[in-house]
């Protein structure tokens, strides 16, 4: 079975040509959220994950360090996700849970052998069990929470997932197709 | 993505297949996993506590004009 997955991309219009030009590869980078690859807001938990986007592209223009814009125009890139069922860990089923709960537990288990300690992120995790060859993961998917600029200015704290994301870890394989949906100017109001 | 039997297989033979060591090692060299060292002190108790006390009326000058308080040198 093959799952067919539409993804937002938001970031600035500069690297928007980019990433068309190179198909993401100069994107991928590396989180704690579901590991490496190329994040994108999908539709799930909210229905508007192409609003989402606009406005992660417009959280992620504020440098909060130079308290300045680090870009001023985002642009927002559809993309069509191509993915086989054996190779999509989804976090919003029971199955991918279940996946990295055992996961979690047989690391722990190895590591408390030693009487070490170390911090766990659901990334990392996912990393080293594509990287070890564990589990032929090409793509995941999961509801998180994530703080826009309003709930970064106000403070809001909230463990409820807001957003449906998904990772592509090598973007040649399984984007098939991007396109430009819509670009404008980050207003500084915003902040 | 399916739990199945093949994939708890795969799991179990990564685990059993490399020592808390080299797990420890891989984990933060190539993952970059981040040790946590935070202490943890929670219901650690003393059941005898030893104390060193001065007290100054121990506190003995050394009176240079009396020969008996003199210290012994080899």
């Amino acid at each position: 079975m093959i799952h067919n997955i539409i993804g937002f991309h938001g970031s600035s219009t500069d690297s928007a040509k980019e990433i068309l030009k190179s198909n993401y590869e100069l994107s991928i980078g590396d989180n704690h959220w579901v590991g490496n690859g190329v994040y994108f807001f999908i539709e799930g938990i909210s229905s508007k994950p192409d609003e989402q986007s606009k406005k992660w592209a417009k959280t992620q223009s504020w440098d909060k360090k130079t308290k300045k814009l680090k870009y001023k125009y985002y642009c927002i890139i559809k993309s069509e996700i191509s993915v086989n069922e054996e190779n999509l860990l989804d976090l919003t089923k029971e199955d991918g849970v279940e996946i990295l709960s055992y996961l979690f537990r047989k690391y722990e288990d190895k590591i408390n052998k030693l009487g070490k300690k170390v911090e766990y992120y659901e990334g990392l995790l996912i990393n080293l069990a594509r990287g070890e060859g564990l589990l032929d993961i090409q793509v995941v998917k999961g509801n998180f929470y994530i703080k826009f600029a309003e709930e970064r200015i106000i403070r809001i704290n909230l463990r409820t997932a807001n957003c449906t994301i998904c990772t592509v870890f090598e973007p040649r394989i399984n984007i098939t197709n991007s396109i430009i949906v819509s670009t404008g100017e980050i207003k500084d109001e915003v902040y | 993505m399916k739990f199945t039997k093949e994939i708890k297989e795969k799991i179990d033979f990564f685990f059993d297949n490399i020592t808390p060591v080299e797990l420890y090692a891989l984990s933060i060299k190539k993952y970059g996993f981040i040790e946590n060292i935070d202490i943890n002190i929670d219901n650690q108790r003393f059941s005898t506590l030893s104390k060193s006390l001065y007290n100054s009326k121990y506190n003995e000058e050394i009176d240079l004009n009396k020969h008996t308080t003199m210290p012994f040198a080899a």
